[in-house]
């Protein structure tokens, strides 16, 4: 020791103790840094490191941000589709009606008032007539 | 062993002026005095080597800032007690890693002087022992303290800079600790 504990003098039997404590720890030691094998620490290495971390984590939070912005934009997508795809045949229907409509010739107007609406073969009667319709100019 | 430890990767100016040189001096001379704090005091070869290094890498970095007049060892312990309290605060934060440090009995077999007999051996490794089991359940900064004054043979104020503790507080950890070990000591006899 090189200076002994000024606050308590140490009784012979602690102090040889402690010291044989001491020898332990240094044969320990010397033992075990003779079996490692210390890297330089690299400083270029280490200044990649941490580049790497946060690259990782902002690749991270970019995946987690696009994926459920993606499925939302798909989401939206079908549905904006669906919706011109509902419209679509909606206004291809009236366009049907209203051609259907217009092409019944006056003439045949007092014998479609005839015929009942619910009675079968009706259906038949008025597309016939249209059909027949379409043949006059 | 000796190894071919040195610092790469400095920046070429400084590589190429003196202070590359004092660097390496003063890790050549300490390297193994910083390993072997942090042996005894993690009992964990590999943490100690890797905070070894760390140690070094740091002290690197700030060489340029240290102030000469200071005594290098004493800095370079300051910096490995900081590392050390940040490597026990991520042992508490990483706690499903697996305990490394080596059991007090094994540390123990390490003995000094060959030639005494079996009985004063066995009489010696248990006072030993002893030692080790006190120092194991000491608080980390009375640890600190004790390690650095029983094993590293610092004085009280060098002690007392490199932990950033007052001096009477090392004098109290110092207390405290050769009073647990005289009790045990007492208690095995």
């Amino acid at each position: 020791m090189k200076k002994s504990f000024e606050l308590e003098p140490m009784d012979p039997e602690l102090t040889k103790v402690l010291s044989q404590f001491r020898a332990s720890a240094h044969a320990w030691s010397a033992q075990e840094y003779a079996r490692v094998s210390l890297e330089p620490p690299a400083v270029t290495g280490r200044r990649w490191k941490l580049p790497h971390r946060w690259m990782m984590a902002v690749c991270l939070v970019i995946t987690a941000v696009s994926v459920p912005v993606h499925r939302e934009q798909v989401r939206h997508a079908q549905q904006v589709e669906a919706s011109m795809e509902a419209q679509k045949n909606a206004q291809f229907l009236v366009d049907v009606d209203a051609d259907v409509s217009q092409r019944v010739p006056a003439s045949m107007s007092p014998l479609a008032s005839l015929i009942a609406s619910d009675e079968p073969g009706s259906e038949q009667i008025t597309s016939g007539t249209s059909r027949q319709g379409e043949r006059q100019p | 062993m000796e190894h071919s430890l040195t610092i790469h990767g400095m920046p070429q100016a400084r590589a190429a002026s003196g202070a590359q040189e004092e660097f390496d001096e003063i890790f050549l001379r300490h390297r193994a005095q910083i390993f072997r704090f942090l042996l005894s005091l993690l009992r964990d070869r590999d943490a100690a080597e890797t905070l070894t290094q760390e140690c070094f890498l740091r002290a690197f970095r700030s060489w340029p800032s240290f102030r000469q007049e200071a005594n290098p060892l004493t800095w370079l312990m300051r910096i490995a007690v900081n590392l050390t309290r940040d490597h026990w605060r991520n042992r508490k934060l990483q706690f499903w890693k697996r305990a490394t440090a080596v059991d007090v009995s094994e540390v123990s077999d390490w003995l000094p002087g060959q030639g005494s007999n079996p009985e004063q051996r066995a009489s010696v490794r248990q006072q030993i022992e002893a030692v080790w089991k006190v120092v194991e359940e000491l608080s980390p900064r009375q640890r600190t303290v004790f390690l650095l004054r029983f094993v590293e043979e610092m004085e009280l104020n060098e002690i007392a800079e490199a932990t950033g503790l007052n001096l009477g507080t090392v004098k109290s950890h110092l207390s405290r600790g050769l009073e647990a070990i005289r009790t045990r000591l007492r208690r095995q006899s």
